[in-house]
């Protein structure tokens, strides 16, 4: 059994989806709920990022907890800013296990600590992001002022899976906004360790909203951020599962089905 | 959710074309010029996750003028594109009844 990350410590994986096969044993692995919401996606893609990500996350925890994967029961904590049941995903009995779940595009990740941890990953839209710029805290927007257009697509995303890191570790999300505080602190600030993973190491983090916060080396076309409660000078981090890149540049094919 | 009047039905057409096109522009995926009124947006439907949600809203305000996520505390209007494109034609109409009515002097 893993043991779950001391204070200040988090573990992360990642999952290339072009790599996996989702079939019948994996998919016997769900809960109805989760059927019932795979199977309300209009396209293909949508419905097997879905799935392999809850069946990534299942069989990750069944890891900490000693449960079978199929067994695992979610449950969601109130958001601690409007009380309704949508705030941060956890396990009915806590276990003293916190996670974050994110996916995009054909990433994967899944955050796990001893202490409140948000993590978010996201693909480069095709498009121009630059619209965003009007929902970022003052501060941060500041940054994207003397830059062109490319680098500015660039802070902007760093700005938002950050920012989003840090509302899914304080269980808020971004329903209630995503620009009430800073989250860049410098742009070219320091990230995490190599994608490949390798040994644990302790990443230098920027106080945000009551969170601890670092960017995550991400695969080629994506952006990552992780965030722990409280206050801590940096993360150490241990990548427990790497990226391989088998699949990344494989083409997708939606379909209607 | 109060659906607009009879003479905004044609109009709810047009914001369903254009919220179409934006649907693909912003995630890039041109299939979802083709979606349905009654497909889901979010948790399912056309998987829009958190940052194209963001943006698509972000352009709905640029486009209609209408800022989705204030006026609609519990977005209700984001069900479906139907919704959405309801809650958008009601307001731009809204808009322009006051606009002709300040236009017009009040009357």
């Amino acid at each position: 059994m893993l043991p779950v990350p001391p204070a200040g410590c988090a573990d992360v994986w990642w999952l290339d989806i072009g790599t996996v096969t989702v079939g019948r044993p994996e998919l016997a692995e769900l809960s109805l709920e989760e059927h019932k919401r795979a199977a309300s996606f209009a396209f293909r893609s949508d419905r097997r990022r879905y799935t392999a990500a809850h069946v990534m996350l299942r069989r990750v925890l069944s890891g900490y907890v000693d449960i079978p994967p199929s067994s695992l029961i979610f449950r969601r904590e109130p958001c601690p800013r409007c009380g309704k049941p949508n705030g941060r995903p956890a396990l009915p009995f806590g276990y003293g296990l916190h996670f974050s779940l994110a996916h995009s595009g054909d990433a994967v990740v899944i955050a796990v600590a001893g202490q409140q941890v948000g993590v978010d990953v996201e693909q480069q839209p095709t498009g121009c992001v630059c619209a965003l710029s009007a929902d970022m805290n003052a501060a941060d927007a500041e940054w994207g002022r003397p830059l062109d257009e490319e680098a500015r697509h660039e802070l902007v995303m760093r700005w938002w899976v950050r920012a989003e890191a840090v509302l899914k570790c304080s269980g808020e999300g971004i329903g209630h906004g995503i620009g009430a505080f800073p989250v860049l602190g410098s742009p070219d600030g320091p990230v995490g360790p190599a994608v490949p993973g390798g040994p644990e190491r302790l990443v230098a983090a920027t106080e945000a909203h009551g969170c601890s916060l670092i960017s995550l080396p991400a695969p080629d076309g994506y952006q990552a951020a992780l965030a722990l409660a409280g206050s801590v000078s940096g993360i150490r981090l241990a990548v427990r599962a790497p990226w391989t890149a088998a699949g990344s540049r494989r083409p997708s094919r939606d379909s209607v089905s | 959710m109060t659906g607009p009047g009879p003479g905004a039905q044609a109009g709810v057409g047009d914001v369903a074309g254009e919220l179409r096109r934006l649907l693909a522009a912003t995630t890039g995926r041109p299939e979802l010029a083709a979606t349905t009124l009654d497909t889901a947006l979010f948790g399912g439907g056309v998987g829009l996750d958190s940052l194209t949600g963001t943006l698509l809203l972000r352009q709905v305000r640029q486009r209609f003028g209408v800022d989705v996520a204030a006026e609609d505390l519990n977005l209700d209007a984001l069900a479906t594109l139907g919704t959405l494109s309801a809650f958008v034609c009601d307001r731009v109409v809204s808009d322009q009844i006051v606009s002709d009515r300040s236009v017009n002097g009040g009357a």
